[in-house]
């Protein structure tokens, strides 16, 4: 009798623990910062531009070099732009898979 | 009165707050190094960490102080995210990213205090930060791994026929890392201070030349400026920690590479 009184009790205790534990999480949710959605998406567009943009300057500049040297001017720098074109945007893809892989686990 | 009368009329140049002024001239042959409000924004920089370093660890008491505590958030933020992204061996170059984030995240914060200047608005100091890294990658890389570095400019699983061009676009795309590095931490203050300079001109635009009631139209700009600025101080720590966490997502590379 007192056993089960006893065992019932301890019940009750942890009942009351987890009912407390989901309280606190649900006030820890509540109060968790969100980050600014605009400011965060502004420095992904960024991003993405930058990744893009570096890759055509690459691209042309060493084009332009090459032309510089073996005095092919500007047909180099037209393949270099072009292919810089396509690294833009395999890097583009590539920053795009990696953020909604980090998306994906958050 | 007068100023903000003929900054209302031609409109103040957003431009102008990026100019350099020389400090102290100094030339060395045909070379202008001199000291300009740029180099003496960076001297401050680094007191700065210094002071902030030095009050941090002056006590080294196990229930911290506020200052040991912020020295101890900083270390423990740069060595999570060093761990996360380049494992243990990464944290041999704790050192480098440290200093890279605590530099580029107080010449951010320094640079919004009003008439400060801002160091890492100038592409070319952002460029040099970023040439730094990608000088760490290569290095590192090839005395790592030797020529099995190379590995990383040859991904697998490609058919022999477009190699060649594949190849080729992933040597582009490893040359324009050190661009992007430094673009995106560039543009992302320049854009930013622009910003918030032609808010505020906006203000006084409106206010000194609405007549009467139309005057309160100005409010409008206001409330924008005193939303850019929280934006702007997440921008700052953001763009640090992207560069630190790029960079050390870049000496992942160089350790591990063909991944």
């Amino acid at each position: 009798m007192s056993k089960g009184k006893k065992s019932s009790s301890n019940r009750d205790h942890t009942d009351a623990l987890e009912a407390l534990g989901d309280k606190v999480k649900a006030a820890q949710e509540a109060h968790d910062p969100q980050v600014d959605e605009e400011a965060a998406g502004w420095a992904v567009g960024i991003r993405y531009a930058s990744e893009f943009s570096a890759a055509v300057i690459v691209g042309g500049g060493l084009g332009a070099i090459v032309d510089h040297f073996a005095k092919t001017t500007p047909w180099v720098l037209l393949v270099g732009i072009v292919l810089g074109f396509i690294a833009g945007t395999r890097n583009i893809v590539r920053l795009a898979k990696e953020m909604s892989e980090e998306d994906g686990e958050s | 009165m007068s100023v903000a009368v003929e900054a209302a009329k031609s409109g103040p140049d957003p431009i102008k707050q990026f100019e350099l002024h020389s400090m102290m001239d100094l030339h060395i042959g045909k070379y202008d190094i001199s000291f300009t409000n740029s180099s003496f924004m960076m001297v401050v920089g680094v007191l700065a960490i210094c002071l902030f370093l030095f009050l941090g660890t002056r006590k080294g008491s196990l229930i911290p102080g506020r200052f040991q505590s912020l020295a101890e958030i900083s270390y423990e933020f740069v060595a999570d995210m060093i761990k996360s992204t380049a494992g243990r061996e990464g944290l041999k170059f704790f050192p480098f990213i440290y200093a890279l984030f605590m530099f580029i995240l107080f010449a951010n914060v320094l640079g919004l205090i009003p008439f400060l200047f801002t160091t890492t608005s100038h592409i070319i100091v952002t460029f040099a930060l970023a040439l730094m890294v990608m000088t760490t990658v290569l290095v590192v890389g090839i005395w790592k791994n030797g020529f099995k570095f190379l590995k990383l400019f040859v991904p697998s699983g490609v058919p022999i026929v477009i190699l060649p061009l594949v190849v080729l676009l992933e040597i582009i795309s490893f040359i324009s890392r050190p661009f992007s590095h430094g673009i995106r931490l560039w543009a992302n203050m320049l854009a930013g201070h622009i910003m918030l300079k032609l808010f505020a001109a906006f203000i006084i635009m409106m206010f000194a030349g609405l007549a009467g009631v139309a005057k309160i139209g100005a409010v409008a700009p206001f409330i924008m400026v005193v939303a850019l600025t929280p934006l702007e101080i997440l921008v700052a720590f953001l763009q640090a920690y992207v560069f630190a966490i790029l960079t050390s997502v870049y000496i992942n590379d160089a350790l591990h590479p063909g991944h």
